[in-house]
């Protein structure tokens, strides 16, 4: 992003009042209407997840959907009045009162199930990556810019308020030019599910099989990957990734371990990396800039500033942490009041999962009547970056992006 | 023969040994549990800040939207507080943050220096909570819950729930030693055995659970008050264990006993028909003067397992 002097002051100046002016977190999102009613289709760990943050949120989650019975019965404990239902349509057909639907399916069913919830006229909240396969994804964004409903795509960042305080300063002179990116996600997780029998493990365990998975860098990548197209509003042209079996040699052909590069059209880099097999550093996105680096950890995030940067006064009331040689200011929206009220401790984060703002944004574009922050077009985009990644793990190669491929239509 | 993993959640380390099935089926399914316990870590741990625990204590009498989990943990929260006639009581959290801070869920924890001990000021009836909105409201603005008496069994129950769904035909589950579940026996054994601190004596476990508790902890001294008086319950009253089908009502009804035993008037509680119990009878160790409320379990020919020396803070 190439800003000017002019642009500094502008920007600069909504920078700072954007510290002070950001609403209390402990009440974030308390206009959503109690009782808006709606339903959850898949209740593995995501939908159950799901379930949680709109609980906390008072809507009214009428039904649960799920073909798995076990699952259905880990969420209707965790949502007694919900009714149950092992069939979406079944469920639609029946759930008339209900406004929304979120989707949190394996990803390759996403398609059926977004064409059956527009037909029936519910709001959508669709998992990302929106679909296994760029034709689905296609098509998934094409319903749903036809429909007159909203259609959020569960890329999360996007309404994080970390996550948005952080892209404030990246448009000031407190960052100034982005040099490089880089971003991880480690875990020690063999990704195999929990299942009974043979024939449902195969069902479950969708994430490993060649026909059905996006693999690390669908799967995990694709939201990290909108980290950085939404800050620096470019996606990449170019692909290079390999990878490989490296911890968990049962069988498998999807890589637990993988590096990509990602290039941008201005010769900007981030450089990926994901594994099952060791969990050091978790999950976070790295941003360097001329001025500062930026280190984004969904609940928590820290801003580096270089020893020449000039120093802009909010300063005064940041949180500091040490890591190794490197001080990290604390990003936290309302830091200035919470200094006043001596509530600014090491490690201070949001209150909240990010998933929490994700759906609480939702809800209020669906009963206000507000675009999502995160809609069907950005879903689309990012799912196509985190296929195109995929593939060049899967070929061992580089897989070019044209303007053209991130066209929806 | 055994998959084993381990986690690191509400101040105290969780271990599942899991056997019986094919390796990669028994590692999913101890990764699926543990997941399970590191959500309940986020929801109840009075150690982070950002738990929905954490949250309600901070809520100063607005009412605080909870999950489904957490709803059914307080609603039996409040059961439990009846049924052992108050000896089990969560609205304790400000008088346990005196002798552990951190348990505030924040550094800060000045605040709480001169937390009430009136007894009108703890129990149950202090909290409101409203089933059909998901809401809790604590009603006097000072009051903290810490459900540190109950929610590792509860984690450890939502766990074993996980391991049973998927099919899993033996399994131990332990959080910090001291709250137990099980699942059929270990391969070549007829139950799990467990012997109790310092002492001679075995349990047998089978689909069944554990719990102990003890008036004195490893972290700062007495770690148990008695919620009818708020007074710490002395270091050399008698623990208790519990064995029941539910590694929670175990972890309640353990403590209720021991609070009962270290308190100078007797509670008036019934013991559920279906569990049995029985004191800790507990050496001091000549090393540390102190006692412990670790159980181990008892090696076996066929089988090692065994648990790892963990700091138990909840």
């Amino acid at each position: 992003m190439e800003t000017d002097r002019r642009d500094f002051l502008i920007q600069g100046a909504g920078a700072l009042a954007g510290v002070a002016l950001l609403p209390g977190l402990d009440t974030f999102a308390r206009t959503i209407q109690d009782d808006y009613p709606v339903a959850i289709i898949g209740t593995g760990r995501q939908g159950r997840a799901v379930a949680a943050e709109l609980q906390k949120l008072g809507a009214r989650i009428v039904a649960l959907c799920d073909n798995d019975a076990p699952r259905l019965r880990s969420g209707g404990r965790r949502v007694k009045d919900a009714k149950t239902y092992d069939d979406a349509d079944k469920m639609l057909a029946t759930e008339k009162s209900v406004e929304a639907v979120f989707i949190c399916t394996p990803t390759h069913q996403h398609r059926a199930l977004v064409d059956a919830c527009i037909a029936a006229g519910k709001h959508i909240y669709c998992e990302a990556p929106l679909a296994h396969t760029v034709e689905d994804a296609k098509a998934i964004a094409s319903a749903a810019r036809g429909s007159s409903k909203v259609f959020q795509a569960g890329l999360l960042a996007r309404s994080n308020p970390v996550y948005s305080l952080a892209r404030s300063f990246y448009r000031t002179e407190a960052f100034l030019k982005l040099v490089s990116m880089r971003a991880q996600n480690s875990r020690k997780d063999s990704w195999r599910q929990a299942a009974s029998t043979a024939e449902r493990q195969a069902r479950l365990d969708w994430r490993l099989h060649e026909a059905t998975s996006t693999g690390l860098p669908g799967e995990w990548g694709t939201h990290q990957f909108d980290v950085f197209h939404w800050f620096s509003g470019k996606y990449p042209v170019r692909i290079h990734g390999n990878g490989a079996v490296r911890v968990w040699d049962d069988g498998r052909k999807v890589a637990d371990t993988v590096n990509l590069a990602l290039e941008f059209d201005q010769g900007e880099c981030l450089e990926y990396q994901a594994t099952l097999g060791n969990s050091f550093g978790g999950r976070y996105e790295v941003l360097h800039g001329v001025n500062s680096a930026f280190k984004l950890a969904w609940s928590h995030g820290w801003m580096f500033k270089e020893a020449d940067a000039a120093t802009q006064g909010w300063e005064v009331y940041a949180n500091r942490q040490r890591f190794f040689n490197d001080e990290g200011i604390t990003l936290i929206a309302d830091a200035t009041q919470l200094a006043s009220q001596n509530k600014l401790k090491d490690g201070v984060g949001l209150p909240h999962d990010s998933l929490y703002y994700g759906v609480s944004d939702f809800l209020t574009s669906c009963q206000e009547g507000k675009a999502p922050k995160t809609g069907a077009s950005e879903g689309f985009r990012a799912t196509l970056v985190g296929i195109a990644a995929h593939r060049a793990v899967v070929e061992g190669g580089t897989i070019e992006i044209s303007p053209d491929d991130l066209k929806e239509a | 023969m055994f998959e084993r993993g381990a986690l690191a959640a509400m101040g105290t380390r969780f271990e599942i040994v899991a056997a019986g099935a094919p390796a990669s089926q028994l590692r999913a399914s101890i990764e699926e549990a543990l997941e399970e316990i590191s959500l309940c870590h986020q929801r109840w741990s009075p150690f982070s800040p950002s738990s929905m625990l954490s949250q309600i204590n901070r809520s100063q009498g607005e009412g605080v939207a909870v999950d489904g989990l957490t709803m059914e943990l307080l609603s039996q929260c409040q059961r439990w507080h009846g049924d052992t006639a108050g000896a089990f009581d969560p609205c304790v959290g400000h008088l346990l943050s005196e002798r552990d801070p951190r348990r505030s869920g924040h550094e800060d924890s000045g605040i709480l220096k001169n937390a009430s001990r009136d007894s009108t000021f703890i129990g149950l009836a202090n909290v409101e909570i409203n089933v059909a909105k998901n809401s809790i409201r604590l009603l006097q603005p000072d009051l903290q819950l810490d459900l540190g008496a109950v929610a590792k069994g509860f984690a450890i129950d939502l766990a074993t729930d996980v391991l049973r769904d998927a099919g899993v035909p033996s399994a131990f589950l332990h959080g910090g030693n001291s709250s137990i579940s099980t699942i059929g026996q270990p391969p070549g054994a007829s139950a799990w055995k467990v012997q109790l601190p310092q002492s001679s004596e075995v349990l047998e476990l089978r689909d069944q659970s554990l719990a102990v508790s003890a008036s004195k902890g490893q972290y700062a001294g007495e770690h148990l008050l008695n919620p009818l008086t708020g007074e710490w319950i002395d270091a050399e009253s008698e623990g208790y264990w519990v064995r029941s089908k539910s590694a929670a009502e175990a972890d309640v009804w353990s403590t209720a006993l021991t609070v009962n035993s270290g308190s100078s008037e007797s509670i008036k509680f019934s013991m559920p028909d279906d569990m049995d119990w029985g004191p800790l009878r507990m050496a001091t160790s000549s090393n540390t003067n102190e006692k412990t409320s670790k159980v181990s379990v008892v090696k076996s020919d066929h089988w090692s397992f065994l648990p790892t020396e963990s700091e138990d803070k909840i």
